[in-house]
């Protein structure tokens, strides 16, 4: 079955080391989180959440979370800036 | 509308975070919103309501509102009310119940009268309307043998129909039963010609509106009294007659042509608005219509429309010896009216009856017709 975040990887060189989580940021409205190991804040500013080796921060306005599972989850919202501490 | 059914719950407390990871390790969170620091909302599918709830609760994390969307929890809470439930049951019960009954009964083959009398001999002989006890093969011997009409027929239940289907026996025209033929002129029979039926009159006879002319029957070879359905041309001189009368002084009133319209608005019986309060001729006559000016029965406005007419009366004085020609052909006209199409008149005669001032002439046609039917 077609996978297009396996068809990204394959382009890599090591494409082992980009197994710890998924993000897409489309046009900066909505962000698709794949591989997310908890959520730590939540609020209409900032949304941080747990990922392998690390901690990923999205700021922006009106955030909320349209849909949220074990690992995945997709941001509505005005996204001003994404870091990954 | 989600055809699942989604649960939203408004949720009050501290380190939220905590709680949805533990939900979401379970149940899918939708549109998730944080009102407040200490205040979110979102929706979960309606089949893990319980599951979130009792999540939040050992989360000590208060649920101010809750509510259920979709047609899953819809029919939940339908099955919920008892009272439609109850009355559901108390349909079905009725519907299964009534439905071993048979309701009415249809015969289709006949014209209205003889299934009228079909039905009810039915109605008569069928000891229960329980479809159990209703037997077809006796329904169909009994009216087959009570009805001679009836050359074959079935019977069959259909839902809580009783259906009756008749093929009528063909009787031949000389064995059927019928009625006298009765007299409908005053008249004075000048020919007979006798078909089928026993003769009541002869020719010469003066006969009234009313009286017989053929009986139903004849007498055979034995002797017996055989019915039959009576045919016969009798032909007789009848008279048709019209009347005029005239008045040598009377008065007349006639329209001049002049009308004035009043019109009146009525709310009920309340007059609300009126155009004039009085006729502005001497002598009139009037005429009325309403017309409703709402289209529903809420509202009873309506507009009245009084049409008065201007009317002159005259004296006239006219000798009968000027007009007596007109007189009579207006009489003769109102006679002709009962001719019929291609009739001969034999004769033609008027009377003229006098008295002070007023003179009345009747107008006879004597026309030979066929009065036996």
């Amino acid at each position: 079955m077609f996978n297009f975040f396996d068809e990204l990887k394959k382009k890599s060189t090591n494409a082992e080391m980009l197994s710890n989580f998924n993000i897409v940021n489309m046009s900066g409205m909505l962000m698709y989180v794949e591989g997310h190991q908890g959520l730590t804040v939540l609020s209409t500013k900032m949304i941080a959440f747990k990922v392998k080796k690390g901690r990923y921060v999205v700021e922006g306005e009106d955030l909320k979370l349209s849909e949220l599972t074990e690992n995945t989850m997709i941001i509505q919202g005005k996204i001003v800036k994404t870091e990954l501490f | 509308m989600f055809k699942k059914g989604r649960t939203c719950v408004k949720v009050k407390g501290l380190n939220q975070e905590r709680a949805i990871n533990n939900i979401v390790k379970k149940i899918k969170i939708y549109n998730y919103n944080r009102i407040e620091h200490d205040v979110c909302e979102f929706e979960v599918d309606f089949s893990n309501h319980k599951v979130l709830i009792q999540i939040l609760a050992e989360a000590n994390l208060e649920i101010t509102k809750i509510s259920h969307q979709g047609i899953l929890s819809n029919f939940k809470r339908l099955l919920c009310s008892y009272g439609i439930i109850v009355a559901l049951l108390i349909c079905s019960i009725f519907y299964c119940l009534q439905y071993s009954f048979i309701l009415k009964i249809d015969v289709f083959g006949l014209d209205k009268k003889a299934s009228g009398e079909i039905i009810s001999f039915v109605n008569k002989n069928m000891s229960s309307r329980y479809k159990g006890k209703i037997d077809t093969k006796q329904i169909e011997f009994n009216v087959k043998k009570n009805f001679e009409e009836v050359s074959s027929i079935s019977v069959a239940i259909i839902g809580q129909s009783l259906i009756i289907n008749i093929n009528e026996a063909v009787i031949p025209e000389e064995m059927k039963e019928g009625e006298a033929i009765i007299c409908q002129f005053d008249g004075l029979i000048t020919d007979i010609n006798l078909v089928q039926g026993t003769l009541a009159v002869d020719v010469g006879d003066i006969v009234q509106k009313g009286d017989i002319l053929v009986h139903p029957y004849i007498i055979d070879a034995e002797g017996k009294q055989r019915m039959v359905a009576p045919k016969a041309e009798i032909y007789a001189d009848i008279w048709l007659s019209g009347i005029e009368n005239h008045y040598e002084h009377y008065t007349s009133t006639e329209r001049t042509g002049k009308k004035f319209v009043k019109s009146e608005i009525y709310i009920g019986k309340i007059l609300l608005y009126s155009n004039s309060a009085i006729f502005p001729f001497e002598e009139y006559q009037t005429e009325e219509n309403i017309i409703c000016l709402t289209k529903n029965n809420i509202l009873p406005l309506y507009r009245k429309n009084i049409i008065c007419y201007q009317t002159e009366t005259k004296v006239i004085d006219e000798k009968f010896s000027a007009v007596q020609d007109q007189i009579i052909e207006k009489a003769r006209k109102k006679a002709l009216i009962f001719l019929k199409e291609n009739e001969i008149i034999k004769e033609e005669n008027y009377t003229i009856r006098e008295e002070d001032g007023f003179h009345q002439i009747e107008f006879v046609l004597t026309v030979n017709r066929n009065i036996g039917g």
